[in-house]
């Protein structure tokens, strides 16, 4: 497969993730609290990415594998609104709930990527 | 309840961009030594870059309603783009693909890649208000 077709496979997978993102931050249940629909998705998205990744290196190509994690789940999962959010709460003085959402969302989204490795291999 | 068809074309259009920008510079910078320098560069770049947009937009927008050109561009650049370029995933499986091997370097990354993500979002709100007090006197 062509460099250029492997780039435009990438970015559509990217659009198609980031689109899917949106559609569950419009629709997640609790909504005093952002943060949780961006926790969802990123623990989500690392599981997803353990699974994905495993599946390929055993039974797929590996172009497979850039144009699903680099690409779906890259658009997908996002740093910046997790950043943002924390930003807001170290703004408003709520560190204990700013460290508790980077803490958790940490060591889930680690734990969920050699899960989904675990049950992948 | 679908969501608008307009509002999905900009998330997505915004994200295709997002994540071809970071394939490329993932192609251009390579990890020093075990760092992953490329998904670091990018989470905190981005992360400076949406505290400046929010704030710029919020900014715009204080006391009055957010206009629907302000709505799209948060969709288009934020959640699209922004959104697509930075990555959790990445980060996640870069960790836990180096704890096992230089537990040191992971948890480094790990820290230093969550804080300074804090601290460019903050300084990014900030430039912003800077750069709109001055346009404003």
């Amino acid at each position: 497969m062509s460099q250029l077709l492997v780039a435009l496979l990438i970015a559509v997978a990217g659009g198609a993730g980031a689109v899917a993102r949106h559609t569950i931050d419009t629709f997640f249940p609790i909504k005093n609290k952002p943060y949780l629909a961006t926790l969802f998705i990123n623990t989500s998205g690392s599981f997803l990415a353990g699974l994905s990744f495993g599946l390929i290196t055993v039974y797929l190509p590996t172009v497979l594998s850039f144009i699903i994690t680099t690409g779906f789940l890259g658009g997908f999962t996002t740093f910046s609104a997790s950043s943002f959010q924390l930003a807001s709460l170290v703004q408003r003085r709520r560190f204990t709930e700013a460290g508790f959402y980077a803490v958790t969302q940490l060591i889930f989204s680690v734990i969920f990527v050699f899960l989904g490795l675990w049950i992948a291999i | 309840m679908p969501l608008p068809k307009r509002d999905l074309l900009l998330v997505f259009i915004g994200g295709a961009l997002g994540t071809l920008l970071r394939f490329f510079i993932g192609q251009l910078i390579s990890s020093s030594g075990d760092f992953p320098l490329a998904t670091f560069v990018v989470n905190i770049s981005g992360s400076f870059a949406i505290g400046f947009l929010l704030a710029r937009l919020g900014a715009l927008s204080e006391g009055a309603a957010v206009s629907v050109k302000q709505r799209n561009w948060k969709l288009f650049l934020g959640t699209g783009f922004l959104g697509g370029f930075t990555t959790y995933s990445a980060f996640a499986f870069e960790i836990a693909a180096l704890g096992p091997v230089v537990p040191g370097v992971s948890l480094l990354y790990a820290a230093l890649t969550i804080v300074l993500g804090v601290v460019a979002a903050l300084v990014g709100i900030w430039v912003a208000g800077n750069s709109s007090r001055r346009r404003n006197t």
